[in-house]
């Protein structure tokens, strides 16, 4: 597919071109926000692969570049590089876009399979947030009256790899279980979190449980 | 000096008191009413002479209460005496009227209020020598019921002419004054004014020979002016030295003020001067809190530019009502406190500049170098020989430890998403990272970006205290906007003890609060549990 590759460091950008290239892709490249902006308008890739933090402002740039290019292009996948791994941004992320989006540590993306296995399921309509965000969300340490203490180990496991945006079948083939299980988890964890019936669309499970994870154990806000 | 002249001048008022007004059959109200007068000069003058030992003012007063006596030195039986008291009567008056005139400075600052002083103090000197030998034998003047002559009408009208001269002058000064100067001398203008309009009065109503009661009245109300003056005298010298004690209070606010608008408020309240122009070093030019240029250069004729400078490098510059001139040690205070508030802001702003140009460094620099040197390491792998692929590997790992390790340290240095998402969510995003649970409660809203940082700083090293040193099971960060202060507070129920003067965390965190005109307390009782708690001021 045609990937538009948006970082400023060069050393990092030329890395992930590389591993595109070599993958089959086609590779287009913007060195800030700015310069993303006029680089997808002239190539329409599918898939735009996009630093956050980038210039003019060097603050949330490439976050605000890519809603953009998905308002003028909503085809257009999303997949953000993160130095940081701020949970803020990925919420936003699955918040605003709600499918075809994915938010990925820089340092994951220096595993070829990683990211390139990231656009593939981004690019099929997916939601992928990296593990290590989500693990952030579900291994931090509970409060007693935490509705997560009441979750198995197993509805635990369920939860992240739901959270991190994959579907009952690709759960169960990572648990090693069968579908019908890892439905059954689903059911149950949702139950004891207060969240309802889970919804079949996996994309809006991702938002429903990366925001209940955000937010448990927080006050409300006002 | 001041001590033997008030000595000498309260001894030879009492003196003439005691002997004075012999002429009269008993001491009349006119007795009472004339005594204090004089009295009063004295004190209220020694009080201005030794307050403000370089203003001429305080012994003018002297000797205008003293002059007040002479005329009792007609009462002593001696001819000599009695010529001189005779020819200096009315002295103390022309005193008085120079007092007026060198009000407040201390010296007479324009030519024409010299001439027309010397023109006074001559016309009066002469009169009343000339009247001397022609009524003179005819016994003393004073008040008393003295024989009237054409003499002594002349000398009224004398001080009559003299009274709307000064008057004139003194509505000129107001008129010509800014807000500051006629706040500061209202009481004495107004109070000479009145006492020029009740002379004036007195004199008509000796000339065209008014019913004595009226007159009567007229005296008394002279009198009672006479007495007031010098204390209006005083109340304005000490108006002057209340506007530099503001200035204690403007040090503090500056410290709360957060917008150059605010700042220029302040200062034009201090200075009393609501014309202040204010322009803040841009780094080519200066300009006011709107935006616009402050010309600096040729100023109007009633402008005065004042530079405000640190070692030479220009800070802001002020542009004031010119009568500011004569308060030179207001304005030296105004401007040294605007000094010192833009400097400490000019400090905070450039640590917070550095801080953030290091973590950019950080993520642009090693940290883009690690990522590829990581994966550099995986694509050797794949082709590499079996036994060098678990070096490789290692090699990959401990390259991307390094960059996690590096990023929690770029994110001590500058936490950069304080200042993209602000106070709450970044607060919120530290705590999924804590060891141990944080509620957080912070308001939703931005404040200025020292601020952020610097509560951020707060939470996060109270929170590391609490769980390294008081063995905390969870963290409380709360905060809420209370006039003008954001106020942060960080709890916990952990074993509590903590001492702010040991352990360079809180001391550090003291330092950067105060630095924003904040404070930090820090309240731990053992077994009770620790109450980290700053306010800063946020507009």
């Amino acid at each position: 597919m045609r990937v538009t590759v948006a970082e400023d460091s060069g050393l990092y950008r030329d890395l992930l071109t590389r591993t595109l290239t070599a993958a089959g892709h086609r590779v287009s490249t913007a060195g800030s926000a700015t310069e993303l902006l006029t680089v997808v308008d002239a190539t329409r890739p599918d898939m735009l692969l996009t630093d956050i933090r980038m210039p003019p402002t060097y603050t949330d740039d490439g976050l605000r570049a890519a809603l953009r290019v998905r308002e003028r292009y909503p085809r257009t996948g999303v997949v953000l590089l993160s130095n940081h791994g701020e949970v803020s941004y990925a919420l936003q992320l699955v918040n605003t876009l709600r499918e075809r989006a994915g938010y990925l540590l820089k340092e994951r993306a220096t595993g070829d399979r990683e990211l390139l296995e990231t656009l593939d399921r981004v690019a099929a309509g997916g939601l992928v947030i990296d593990p290590d965000v989500v693990a952030l969300l579900v291994s931090r340490p509970r409060n007693d009256d935490n509705p997560l203490r009441a979750l198995t180990a197993r509805e635990l496991d369920t939860l992240k790899l739901m959270a991190e945006g994959l579907g009952n079948t690709a759960i169960a083939r990572r648990l090693r279980v069968t579908t019908s299980t890892v439905e059954k988890h689903a059911t149950a964890l949702f139950r004891k979190l207060g969240l309802g019936a889970p919804a079949a669309d996996e994309n809006a499970r991702v938002s429903a449980v990366l925001t209940y994870l955000r937010h448990s154990g927080q006050l409300p806000r006002p | 000096m001041i001590i033997g002249a008030g000595a000498v001048a309260v001894s030879f008022s009492l003196w003439m008191t005691s002997v004075g007004w012999r002429g009269y059959p008993e001491r009349s109200w006119a007795y009472w009413l004339a005594t204090p007068v004089g009295l009063s000069f004295i004190a209220a003058g020694l009080t201005a002479w030794w307050r403000w030992p370089a203003n001429r003012l305080g012994p003018l007063m002297v000797a205008g209460g003293a002059a007040w006596y002479l005329t009792s030195l007609q009462d002593l039986g001696n001819p000599v005496l009695f010529a001189l008291g005779y020819w200096l009567t009315y002295l103390a008056l022309v005193v008085i009227t120079h007092a007026v005139l060198v009000y407040p400075e201390g010296r007479l600052t324009r030519r024409v209020d010299r001439w027309i002083l010397i023109a006074d103090y001559i016309a009066y000197l002469v009169l009343q020598g000339i009247r001397y030998f022609v009524d003179g034998r005819h016994g003393p003047v004073g008040p008393r019921p003295a024989p009237g002559s054409w003499l002594g009408d002349l000398i009224g009208l004398n001080g009559l002419l003299f009274c709307v001269i000064v008057g004139g002058l003194l509505v000129r000064r107001w008129l010509v004054a800014s807000p500051p100067a006629r706040r500061v001398h209202e009481p004495v203008w107004f109070g000479v004014l009145v006492l020029d309009l009740v002379l004036l009065l007195g004199v008509l109503a000796s000339l065209l020979k008014l019913p004595a009661t009226l007159q009567s009245i007229l005296i008394l109300g002279y009198g009672l002016c006479l007495v007031a003056l010098p204390f209006a005298f005083l109340s304005g010298l000490i108006r002057i030295r209340l506007a530099r004690l503001r200035v204690a209070d403007l040090v503090v606010e500056l410290e709360r003020a957060t917008d150059p608008a605010q700042v220029r408020d302040l200062l034009a309240w201090v200075l009393s001067d609501p014309t202040l122009t204010v322009g803040f070093w841009s780094g080519a030019e200066y300009v006011d809190p709107a935006g616009r240029l402050v010309a600096v250069t040729a100023p109007a004729a009633d402008r005065t530019v004042r530079r405000v400078e640190l070692d030479e490098r220009p800070l802001a510059v002020l542009v004031h009502d010119s009568a500011l001139a004569d308060q030179p040690a207001l304005t030296d205070a105004a401007v040294a406190a605007l000094r010192l508030a833009l400097a400490r802001a000019g400090a905070a702003r450039a640590a917070l500049e550095e801080r953030r140009k290091i973590e950019r460094n950080l993520h642009d620099g090693v940290q883009q170098r690690l990522l590829r040197l990581s994966w550099l390491a995986k694509q050797a792998r794949t082709i590499a020989a079996p036994d060098v692929v678990p070096v490789l590997e290692e090699l990959a790992s401990e390259a991307r430890d390094t960059f996690v390790e590096l990023r929690e340290v770029a994110r001590g240095i500058h936490p950069s998403l304080v200042t993209e998402r602000g106070l709450a969510e970044a607060v919120e995003e530290y705590a999924l990272r804590a060891p141990v649970p944080v509620r957080v409660d912070l308001p939703a809203g931005r404040y200025p970006a020292p601020v952020e940082i610097t509560a951020f700083f707060v939470v996060s090293e109270a929170v590391v205290n609490a769980v390294r040193h008081a063995g905390a099971g969870e963290v409380s960060v709360s905060g809420r906007e209370c006039s003008g202060r954001l106020v942060v507070e960080v709890s916990d129920a952990g074993c509590g003890g903590a001492d702010p003067r040991r352990g360079t965390g809180l001391r550090g965190l003291r330092d950067r609060v105060a630095a924003l005109g904040g404070t930090l307390t820090v309240r731990s009782v053992p077994g009770q549990g620790t109450r980290v708690r700053a306010e800063l001021p946020c507009g």
